[in-house]
């Protein structure tokens, strides 16, 4: 956006709390999705991808470039996901 | 903070004195790996310092060894909670490595070979409180521990300690490594148990 010009409220959007139930399907199934690295484009799923967890959180690499995809960091009251390094996820819905 | 609930615990042992909170003595030294372990042969290494555009400081394994090496005994701290006592090192203090860069960035960015970073003020590498180090317990240090060299800075918990270490980049503002992008301190003192943000 132009540094000039202001956002204005449209009549296009709706809040994110309309993504909730699309997203659910993604939540449940998640290692079952196709996975595509930003890194280098290779989409596999994401349960062939490659688990380091003897670390400060676990820590998901690409199985063809072994960039990290994402990363989840337990603290007990708190779950930190970063996604990074995925460009795309698809799941399939028969 | 901790709250002590019983004379018991710090009684248990003297050297409990020496035991940040939360955290357990172990005497194995467990192996933390969150990615392949990169294998850099001598002749490719190197471990260079960016100040600035042009001004890179850059030391190649010879050139390393041929500065003055120390040897250090520390205990160190790792986040996951265990703590081992009296282990050493020997390398190079980062007051040597630092002596020639002129800058006046407060911060530094450690990075690895594989791609690992982390964020450490430039005041706790210096004074004596950081080491590039190659050997451990007498030994070339395991690339399982980091070797050909990594990062000792003790007086922080162990994921600012970089295995397989390859530079610092200084910079003008703290900004998040690899495990404080992902919920860790960017800090991470022990004593103050400055696990997450
Ligand atoms: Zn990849």
């Amino acid at each position: 956006m132009d540094s000039t010009q202001e956002y204005s409220p449209d009549q296009e959007h709706v809040d994110g709390n309309a993504l909730a139930g699309a997203l659910d399907q993604f939540v449940a199934d998640l290692t079952s999705a196709d996975c595509m690295c930003a890194g280098c484009g290779t989409s596999g799923p994401l349960a062939a991808a490659l688990l380091y967890r003897q670390a400060p959180g676990m820590v998901l690499r690409c199985p063809s470039c072994t960039a990290v995809l994402l990363c989840l960091t337990d603290q007990g009251d708190r779950q930190i996901l970063t996604v990074d390094g995925v460009r795309r996820l698809v799941i399939s819905t028969p | 903070m901790a709250t002590p609930t019983s004379g018991f615990t710090g009684r248990r042992q003297n050297r409990g004195a020496n035991l940040p909170p939360g955290q357990y003595l172990t005497d194995s030294f467990p192996v933390m790996s969150a990615g392949p372990t990169p294998h850099v042969l001598l002749r490719d290494w190197s471990f260079q310092i960016a100040a600035g555009p042009g001004r890179t400081h850059r030391w190649s394994w010879e050139e390393l060894q041929a500065l003055p090496q120390e040897d250090v005994t520390t205990d160190i701290h790792c986040v996951t909670h265990w703590s081992k006592f009296g282990t050493t090192w020997r390398g190079v203090t980062l007051d040597t490595l630092f002596e020639d860069v002129e800058s006046d960035a407060e911060y530094t960015m450690v990075h690895s070979y594989g791609g690992y970073t982390t964020n450490v003020p430039l005041d706790d590498l210096l004074d004596g409180k950081a080491w590039l180090v190659h050997e451990f317990d007498g030994e070339p240090l395991p690339s399982a521990h980091g070797g050909p060299a990594r990062l000792l800075v003790p007086h922080l918990y162990f994921w600012k300690s970089a295995k397989w270490v390859s530079g610092i980049r200084m910079m003008d503002q703290d900004l998040p490594g690899f495990w404080e992008t992902n919920g860790y301190n960017m800090y991470g003192d022990p004593w103050r148990e400055e696990r997450y943000w």
